[in-house]
Formats: structure tokens, sequence, C-alpha cells
């Protein structure tokens, strides 16, 4: 099951030989956006007159155009905010710098960018928000039906928090912790080649990430049904979430196509737009945070304000308040809960599920408590964890999430002994006693996966999602190989590999008899509405959906097996007899092959026996997660199917030189249940710790007041590469999940370890100096501030105080 | 990402050269590498009219050095200078240079002449040209001339070159190289420009320190060169105290602006910092212990 295994797709990607969006549309006409350099104003006028004489051009779109041929996105949020109103295109307000104004198409993407430089639009600056907190005040609304920027606050409270603040030993408060705002840095960026054909039909060839969800935005905009948009995948460069937001520039291509004459127009983003546009990471500021303790450590009860920004457009927010409480209390056995959780709109690029989306801030915040609990109370953040680590499995939140599998304690325990933790102690204290600034960091992350759409239900009850599902399809073909189709969007996570596995091990034959047509297609493969590659759950809804498409294809190979060979099915087994894939007795004495099967099915059909019409050799089956609807008004219920999780630890030092801070050694531990491949999972943690830490390190969407992307070329950005990266020492452990049919647990978006861990190494680097971080990305420069008390630039000083309670 | 329409001319010498930028006037730009002009104008932030090649002029990327001067062709590349000193275990202050810009595809592109034209402040041939008092040789329409690389760089992005003028060599005499050196830079990732850097050449007298070359990048409108610290150290041994007191002197003498990059403040005790480095590397290369590395980047 867990062999080693050579990518399927290692061949044509690694050579350069895969199929991308931007591969397709030879014939297309080309689109570019016009897009505002201001962060807020309203548009005066928008004058194409000058682009549409320009060479090459075929037609433009403005939004004023937009807003009279189709209707608003809908919103998820209930009143007000669902008063918001959000076209593809701005038709007369800009609400963040790089929203789209103007559409011109033209034959070529030069002549494109030449015409769309033509087009004038006259703008008047408004006041611009850039501050969540500030924006809760409501002085500049950026939607002014709406009468206010909150897109959606509810208060979250489970157990008996005033009691449990009553009956503390020791109460800690902390007054803000600030989890900053950065983004994936997918290799190919948003793109589409999409056409509005003249039957009604719009083909959307794109590299949509959750296909379903958006044609539900889509279709109500369009005014079409969600049938007539073909929505299909292929290879895909790096999604990360965040590529879910590529609906409403499908949405102006397909427009531009219309008005183009049904000719197909395509649209690829460049990097500039993407760090500008596309969709960034959400930012979260935690206030007022209160922690009751016991004096052993044991945290009994926490409340705090969540104040989120989701940027101009909600989009597919709210989901992400309620999201965050899929792990409400994080890896701790934490009963006493209260969570203001307010979001906020400002003056920004809108924010999209960027990998760990909602739950990577919540668990940060928690991990943050912690140690700063801990160093409060003198005792070693080890230790801190190991007294308030969920204690046993399955475990049922104070919310009514069931946690499925693991051991925090024992993943913890196997990270201290691969980086070596005492040892590690006695050098930091004598690295320390030479004035050098190194400290030890603990993070526990959690990868909820499969979630359970019903929960949307707790942030507007009138929401039409509940339940998760997949589709999968297996054909047995002429040739005696096998076809899988599946309703996932890989990015890059290797599901033909372990699509391909999963069938020839249940089968017994060879994996390279096994085809993985990999690629969405709403029309012609196999989907739900729940369908796509997002919250890590292909591990267990579609492969749950391809084993449960073998189980059918197996039982129809049987029934006509038996009936050729003339046995009993119970006889009969799948498997290789005489080097060729088929169906035969146990001893391999009567056997048919697959291919003979399948011609009987499929080519020599005259005299088909009557008991074998039913028989297609070409099988669906849907997964659907067992889950029932939350309780909205308690906000209760189980929320994710399967929990994985890390636990990172590392080591840093601050160099006092440069104030850099170096990774002396780390250590990755992973448990995601059963593993299906462990060279796919090794990579996908090495590649979200990667993630990680160019946040922790790198990564920082800054903007200045006036909403200016400052941060909107790589040379600004920096994403991560490998001359960043530290050496991960990695570890696995093996916690099956009870819910899943093989153990396994969706994973992947364990990006958050490394900037937890890293949080917690700096608060230990620093501790003698008195100095507090409260962050989530310190630059060497907001580092230096911090160490030196200068005045940061925008980087306050947490206080922490500690107290008994009144 | 598509640049705005441009003619292109390709010269095959420098007097070619020279006639067709004079040709295309302000519009005319000189692709010399283009590690830095082709993002720009892919951004649209350059949109010249006129590029002019110089790519097809084979015999200004030589190497030569001698004993009293080294000279090396404007469109030398630079993986090749840094390979080429490397190669000859001589001068690492320039191989750390050369070596450090950017990644390998940059530095497989662009030109020390490209670099120097361009006067980016952040730049590292600037910033180590200017410690080492390097001087250029230009031709123009008006002939050939000579110029000290710290009156060419006078401002940020703007060479003192009048139109039509190329340079065509650059010159360090070898008496600014005698002794030990080292060009530390620190910056966030490979291809990011530096948040500072910070070029070092000591020559010694025995242990004493005989004379001493100490110079910034990006930490100014122009490369800066600390010629005062060659006061504070010349006739002394180096010592942590030596260090400390120019490192002090150093940051005080800084000009950094606050960008994105960090705050003022914090630059100036980032110059201080990389001047410590560099003494370490200097000194670990004099005493043959492991240097490091002389470029580091975050994480």
């Amino acid at each position: 099951m867990n062999a080693p295994f050579r990518r399927k797709e290692d061949n044509r990607l690694v050579r350069g030989r895969g199929r991308f969006v931007d591969d397709e549309g030879g014939r297309a006409l080309h689109v570019r956006l016009v897009r505002s350099p201001y962060a807020h104003a309203r548009i005066r006028s928008v004058d194409v007159s000058a682009a549409e004489a320009s060479e090459g051009v075929i037609c433009t779109l403005t939004g004023a155009e937009v807003a009279t041929l189709t209707n608003r996105f809908m919103q998820i949020a209930p009143p007000p905010a669902d008063q918001v109103i959000d076209y593809c295109m701005a038709p007369d307000r800009v609400r963040f710098q790089g929203e789209p104004v103007a559409a011109v198409v033209a034959t070529s993407v030069a002549l494109a960018v030449d015409a769309a430089e033509k087009v004038r639009v006259d703008y008047e600056p408004l006041p611009v928000v850039v501050d969540a907190v500030e924006s809760l005040r409501n002085e500049t609304l950026l939607h002014e039906q709406v009468g206010t920027n909150e897109s959606w606050g509810s208060l979250f409270e489970w157990g008996e928090v005033d009691k449990a603040f009553a009956d503390a030993d020791t109460v800690v408060t902390i007054d803000r912790l600030k989890f900053h705002r950065f983004s994936s840095t997918p290799l190919e960026t948003y793109g589409g080649v999409v056409t509005w054909e003249a039957s009604g039909r719009i083909d959307m060839l794109c590299n949509l990430i959750q296909p379903g969800v958006a044609m539900k935005f889509m279709a109500p905009a369009l005014s079409v049904s969600p049938e007539q948009l073909r929505v299909r995948t292929q290879d895909i460069g790096g999604g990360f979430g965040i590529k879910q937001n590529l609906y409403p520039y499908l949405m102006i291509a397909a427009l531009c196509s219309r008005k183009a004459g049904h000719r197909p127009i395509k649209w690829i983003e460049d990097r500039r737009e993407h760090l500008q546009g596309s969709a960034h990471g959400n930012e979260r500021t935690f206030l007022d945070i209160k922690v009751a303790l016991k004096a052993d450590g044991e945290i009994t009860a926490v409340s705090a304000t969540h104040i989120d920004d989701c940027g101009a457009y909600p989009r597919y927010e709210p989901l992400g308040g309620v999201i965050w409480s899929q792990v409400a209390p994080a890896s701790y056995r934490l009963r006493n809960l209260r969570i203001n959780f307010r979001q906020a709109m400002t003056n920004k690029c809108p924010v999209g599920p960027n990998r760990g989306f909602s739950r990577m801030q919540n668990v940060w915040f928690l991990e943050r408590v912690v140690d700063i609990c801990a160093h409060e109370m003198g005792i070693a953040p080890d230790v801190m964890r190991q007294r308030n680590y969920i204690p046993e499995m399955p475990w049922t939140t104070p919310n009514g999430c069931v946690y499925d599998s693991g051991d925090y304690a024992a993943m913890l325990a196997m990270a201290k002994e691969m980086i070596g933790w005492d040892d590690w102690i006695a050098k930091r204290d004598a690295m320390r006693a030479e004035g050098r600034l190194v400290g030890i960091g603990i993070g526990t992350a959690l990868d909820s996966g499969t979630n359970n759409f019903g929960q949307s239900t707790i942030v507007n009850p009138k929401s039409g999602l509940s339940g998760n599902s997949e589709a999968a399809n297996v054909r047995v073909g002429v040739d005696g190989s096998l076809t899988v189709i599946v309703g996932s969007v890989p990015q890059g996570q290797s599901h033909e590999t372990v699509a391909a596995q999963i069938v020839a091990k249940e089968l017994g034959v060879p994996e390279d008899i096994v085809r993985v047509a990999s690629g969405f297609d709403s029309e012609r493969a196999t989907h739900t509405s729940h369908s796509g590659t997002y919250a890590s759950q292909f591990a267990v809804t579609s492969v749950g959906a391809i084993h449960g498409a073998v189980e059918k294809v197996r039982a129809e190979l049987l029934t006509v097996a038996a009936m050729l060979l003339q046995k009993q099915r119970s006889e009969l087994r799948t498997g290789v007899f005489g080097g060729v894939a088929g169906v035969g007795t146990a001893d391999g004495g009567s056997h048919v092959s697959f291919a003979d099967i399948s011609n009987l099915i499929n080519t020599k059909t005259a005299g088909l026996p009557a008991e074998l019409e039913d028989i297609t050799l070409n099988c669906r089956y849907v997964y659907r997660a067992p889950f029932q609807l939350p309780d909205p008004v308690r906000k209760y219920g189980n929320l994710t199917l399967t929990y994985a999780a890390q636990v990172h630890v590392g080591v840093i030092e601050i160099d006092p030189l440069t104030h850099n801070i170096h990774v002396l050694d780390y250590a990755a531990v992973d448990d995601c249940g059963r593993v299906m491949n462990h060279t796919i999972v090794k990579g996908q943690v090495i590649g979200a710790a990667a993630h990680g830490f160019g946040a922790a390190l790198m990564e920082n969407l800054r903007y200045d007041a006036n909403g200016n992307l400052l941060t909107a070329t790589f040379s600004d950005y920096c994403p991560i590469t490998m001359l960043n990266m530290p050496n991960i020492r990695y570890g696995n452990r093996e916690s099956p999940s009870p819910f899943t049919y093989n153990g396994a647990k969706g994973m992947g978006e364990g990006g958050g370890g490394p900037i937890f861990a890293l949080s917690s190494a700096l608060q230990d680097a620093l501790a003698a100096s008195g100095a507090r971080l409260n962050q989530s990305h310190y630059s060497p420069s907001d580092l230096h501030a911090v160490m030196t008390g200068a005045p940061a630039r925008g980087v306050a000083q947490v206080s922490a105080t500690r107290q008994r309670p009144i | 990402m598509y640049p705005s329409r441009f003619d292109y001319v390709k010269a095959a010498s420098f007097a070619e050269a020279s006639a067709a930028l004079l040709q295309g006037g302000d519009g005319a730009k000189v692709l010399a590498g283009g590690q830095t002009l082709i993002p720009m104008m892919k951004l649209r932030l350059l949109r010249p009219e006129l590029i002019v090649d110089l790519g097809g002029i084979d015999d200004a990327r030589d190497i030569v050095v001698d004993d009293d001067v080294i000279e090396i062709g404007a469109l030398a590349r630079h993986a090749d200078i840094g390979n080429e000193f490397r190669a000859q275990n001589l001068c690492p202050i320039i191989s750390d240079c050369a070596l450090g810009i950017a990644d390998a595809q940059v530095r497989n592109m662009g030109t020390i002449g490209g670099s120097l034209a361009e006067a980016d402040p952040c730049s590292c041939w600037p910033a180590l040209l200017v410690a080492l008092d390097a001087a250029v040789l230009i031709e123009g329409p008006g002939g050939t001339r000579a110029l000290r690389v710290r009156d060419l760089l006078r401002d940020a992005y703007t060479p003192d070159l009048a139109a039509g003028e190329l340079i065509t060599r650059i010159a360090v005499e070898r008496a600014a190289l005698d002794g030990i050196g080292a060009f530390v830079a620190f910056k966030r990732a490979a291809p990011a420009y530096p948040t500072a850097s910070v070029a070092l050449q000591i020559n010694y007298d025995g242990d004493r320190i005989a004379a001493l070359r100490l110079g910034f990048g990006c930490l100014g409108l122009t490369p800066l060169a600390f010629d005062a610290a060659s006061d504070m150290a010349c006739g002394k041994t180096v010592t942590p105290a030596l260090i400390a007191d120019i490192a002090a002197a150093a940051s005080a003498f800084v000009e950094p602006i606050d960008d994105a990059k960090g705050s003022e403040t914090y630059k100036r005790s980032l110059a201080a910092g990389l001047v410590t480095r560099a003494f370490n590397v200097v000194e670990a290369r004099r005493t043959g212990a492991p240097a490091g590395e002389t470029h580091q980047y975050y994480g």
C-alpha cells in the first residue's frame, strides 16, 4: 500500500510536456484588463474610444456594461452584508487597487496590452481604509447600502466561560496579536480560455480548483443554468486554494466572447496582476485576550475578539467566519471558549481560501496563547503543551467537532527526540551564556480535512449547501486496461499516482494498466457539486469514491466471469493470470482476461445473455461523507471528518549583525492517518513547510495607508526559494482514521507549522530581553525595532499581564 | 508583461552603437545584458522606442590582469568575471561581488558595463568599484575619455554619460587590490537586490593595516566610499575594538532611506553588522579559517 511509487505525472510534468491553460486557445482572441490604480475611488467616466480604434482590437467591455449584462454575485453573508454589490468588473466604484474596470479584446496579447493603455478612466479618489479594526469604526464605508463594513460577525460561546474564569488560579491577558497577510505563489497564475458558444453553452477551460461552487456564483450572475456552463481543467501549476477566486475573471472572458461574436477568448493573468488582484490569505487581529489557567498550567478558558480582514469583497467569505471553528480549541482539551468573531471589509485585495484557510489563523492564535501563558507561568513550552494536549481520541470538542485520531503528545515526543531536545536546551543555554540569541519553539498544527458544508448554515441559515461528496468512475477498456475518472482537480498533488495505486491494489493488478484521466469536466466527466481539490479532502472523498467505483466494477467483472467460467462468484477473484489482468479461481486453473470480459460487454454484444444486460463495466460511485447539519444556534456539530496533525520543533538564532533569523535545526512530524504513499506525503509536508517558512520570514503583503500594494513584484514580495530553506528532519506517525475506509486522512495544509514554531522560538530567543512578540511575521527590520524598542513600523509590542482573578 | 513596441539595432562596434543612440535620441536605450532593462520594459515602466543591442560587440568581454591594472571589457558577464577570478584564486573581493549578484540566470546574461551604466545604488558592481576607486573608459561622439567611477555615479540611476556615450572598459589599479578583501551583502532572496552591501579591502604591513578601503551599496543615493575609515585603521592591528569603532563610524556615515527593505535605523545597524562581517571574512581569509558565505539570504 505504501511502497515508494514513481509518480505517474512526472514524466510529462518534469519534461515540460504538461498541458496547461496557457498551452491552449491557439486561435483565441486575447483580453487585457484595465485595472484601478486607486484603492478606493468613484469612476466618473470610462472612455474606450481610443482603445477601440487601436490596431487589432475587436471590442471592449466596461464595468458599466457588465452591470447591465449580468447580475451582481450572490453573497454568502446574511443581511445586511448580503447587500454587497459585487460584479466581475467595477461599474461605478473601485474598492481595491487592481480591481478591473474595463477589458480590451484584441487579436494578440501585445495588441490588447497596447490598446488597454489607451482606455481613459476618470477617477475621483475616496478615503481609504486598510486596517480591519479601523474599518469596523465605519468612518469610511466601502458598501454604503450595507451600512457597515462588517461582512459578518457573531459570538461563539461554548462551555462555562464565566465559571472557568471565576475558578481560575491565574488569568493572563494579552492585548493584541496579529496574523499577517500573505498568499500562495502558484507557478501558474490564473487563466482561462472561454467561449460563449452561439448554442448558449459557455465553455471554460481554466484552472479553477473548486469548480462546483464557482459555477454556483457564475450561473445566476450570467442568468444561465449551471448546466449551461462547461467548466474543465487540465494540468494546473499549483493552486493552494486561492485559485477559487478565478470566477469573476472567467465571467469577464465569457462576456467578451459573446460580444466578440462567440469567439474564444484567452486570458492569462500576469504576475503583477496576480500579486495585486487574485486572492490573498486572511489577515486576522486578536484583541482583548483573556486566558483562565489552573496553577499547573492547564488552560480552562479563553475569551477574545477576533477581527478578520476579508478585503474589498467577501466572495468566498464570510465562510472563514465559521471554518476556523473546525479547530476551535486547536490541539488542546480546552472546554470553555468565548470568541467574538468579526470580519471587516477593507480597501485591499479580496481574500481567498489560502492553504490552511481560516484554521491556520486560529491555531496560530492558540499556539501564541499557550506559549505566552507558559512564559508567564514559568512553565516550559513542551510541558505546557503536554498538560494541555487532547488526551484521548476520538475527542469531541466543545463545539461538537470530532477529532478522529492522533496522539499529539507522542508526536511532540518524537519531534523532540528527532531534534535532540535535551541537547539543544543545553546548547542553547551555553550559546546564550556567550551572548547569542538562540530560541527553541514548538508548533502544533492541525489540518482538518473533508469539511461539512453544512457549517455554512452557521453563517447563513439560508445557505443551500451541506455535507460533502465526490464522484469517481472506473471503466474496463477493451484492451483490459482500467480508466479512472474522478471529480478532483489536481494542481500537483499526485492524484493520478494515488488513484492508480488504489485501483491496482484493490484489484490485484499492476499500476501500469490503470490510466487516470485527470482533469475536471462538468459536462463529460464525473463530478458532484462539491467536486474539486480543496480543504484536504482527496484522500477521503476522492479515494472513497474511487474505492466505491472499483467495488462496483469488481462485482460486474465477477458476475460476467462467473458466467463465462461456469463458477460461483465466491470462487473467483481479480488479479493477474498468465501475465494478464483478469478474473480467475484462486488456483489460477480457470480464468478470463479483463479484455475478453470487456469485449463481451462492449464489442461482441449479439446474443448477450439477459442476466448481463445491466452490466456496463463503466461504474460510477458517489462518496458522501457521513455528516449531519450542525445546530446553527449553538454553533455545534461535526464540521470536518478528519484531523491530520503536525508537530514542528525549530531552533533559531537571531544574527546580531543582520537581525536575520537563522534556522539552526528543524523537525517536522506529520500524522495523516494511514499513509497511502510516503513519497507524496513527505513532499506535501516539506512543501507546506516551505510555505510556512516563507510566510514567517519573507512573504508579507504590505499596503500603505492609501491602499497601494507595496509588494507587487517578486523582487518586493520575495517568495521563498530553495536558497532560503533550512534542512528539515521529517518524521511520520500513522494514526488511522476510524472514519475512512482505509484509515487515510486528507493532508497537505500543514503550512502553519513553521509559522507557529518560529513565533514560539523567537519568543524563546528574546525571552530574557523582555521583548514580546505579537506578530506572525518579522522581517529583520521589524525584529530590530522590537529588540531596540524603537518605534516600529506597524509593529506593536504585546503586553501580557498575569494576575489573580478578582 | 509585454513591452511596448520598439525598434531594434544590433551594433557590431561601440562606434556603431554610439551613432545609433545619437540618432535614436531620448527614446533610445542600450541593451547590455538586459537583466534590468527587460523586466522594466515588460512592466512598461520603461518604453524605449529604440533598443541598441551591444550583444554583437564580441571584443569587449575580455578580462586582462597585468601587474599594474586589471581591465575588464564592459560586456564581460558577471559569471565570466566571477569564475575567472575564482579560478585564478585572485582578488576574492571581485569574485565575491560577481558571483553574489542575483541568481545564475542573471549572472549568465548581465554585464559589468550594463550594471555601471544603470547606476542603481543597490547594485553590487557600483558599490565595489566606488570602494576600489576604479575608472571607466568611455567612448562617444566626442572621442574617448576616462572617468573615475565615483564621478560617473554622482546620482542614482543617472550616470554622467553624454548622449551617445558608452562605457567600454573598466580599470582597477592593482594597488587598490593589494592585500585581502571581501564583498558581503545581505538580501531577502537570491534574485532580490541587497538590503545593503559592504566592500572591504585591507592591505597589511605585517599585522598592521597599511591601507584600507571601505564602501557601501544600497545605503545612500549612490554607492558610498568611506575614506575616513582608512585614517581610523592605518597603523593598527585588527582587534574587536577597532572593528567596533569602524562599524560604529560606518553606521553614522551611511545615508540610508526608510523603504520596504527596512527602516533607516535598521539599515544603520545593518551597515555596522556587515562591516563587522566583512572584517571577519577578511580575517578568516588571512588566517586560512573558513570564511562562510559572503552573501546571506533571509532564513
